[in-house]
């Protein structure tokens, strides 16, 4: 069986009272890989 | 495997590549304009879906108390010991609004601080607030720290626990570490 090569995750957005953020937001998102 | 780019949230997906082995470790950050900027370390495993919840906090930070009564009602340690050493409820809700009107931050970290510590177990059913005899609400009283005096028993209690490899207690989410840490003044009171 071929080795898996990717990881999935999830973010998910909460607001300051701990609850799931409601509306469509615009994320500025950055994925650094820490080794190179 | 770096990238930056505008997504749509709140809620977003990522495939992080995996090469098991060092490389495997990433920093996720995101922005939401009128927040501060939040984000964490992930270690990439295909076996493991991985739930990031990042809290947005809006800036300017504005911080916001309950009510006296609400909060003896939903947090009554925090309550409790912000009347430590008064005589009376009254003079409890005076420190209580004049904290809020002179040091909020400090107030905020003090009330972080006792929510921590009364959470973490240090044997026989006790948590460092069940050592904590007073509190120093001068000068020192800071938004990163706070002094006061302990019971000394405490000290062979956090010994015992440390070797025991314990010091939680509860079933809840360990707290993100915050950066407040009290200092502790052992004295006999």
């Amino acid at each position: 069986m071929a080795k898996e090569t990717v990881a999935r995750a999830t973010i998910v957005l909460y607001d300051g009272t701990q609850q799931p953020v409601a509306e469509e937001v615009d994320v500025l998102l950055e994925v650094r890989n820490n080794f190179g | 495997m770096n990238q930056t780019n505008w997504v749509k949230g709140p809620v977003v997906q990522l495939n992080l590549q995996f090469f098991d082995g060092p490389g495997d470790n990433y920093t996720v950050t995101v922005w939401v304009k009128g927040n501060r900027g939040t984000g964490d370390f992930v270690t990439a495993d295909p076996k493991i879906h991985q739930v990031l919840k990042f809290m947005l906090i809006p800036v300017p930070t504005k911080i916001t108390f309950r009510p006296w009564v609400e909060l003896k009602a939903k947090y009554p340690k925090a309550a409790e010991y912000l009347g430590l050493g008064l005589v009376d409820d009254a003079a409890a809700q005076q420190r209580y609004t004049d904290l809020q009107a002179n040091k909020p931050a400090s107030l905020a970290c003090f009330m972080n601080l006792i929510t921590a510590m009364n959470r973490i177990g240090i044997g026989a059913g006790k948590t460092p607030l069940d050592y904590l005899k007073k509190i120093k609400w001068d000068d020192s009283f800071a938004q990163d720290r706070f002094f006061g005096y302990i019971d000394p028993a405490m000290i062979p209690a956090v010994e015992a626990t440390a070797r025991d490899g314990g010091g939680r207690r509860g079933k809840g989410p360990r707290s993100p570490s915050s950066g407040c840490y009290a200092q502790l003044q052992t004295d006999r009171v």
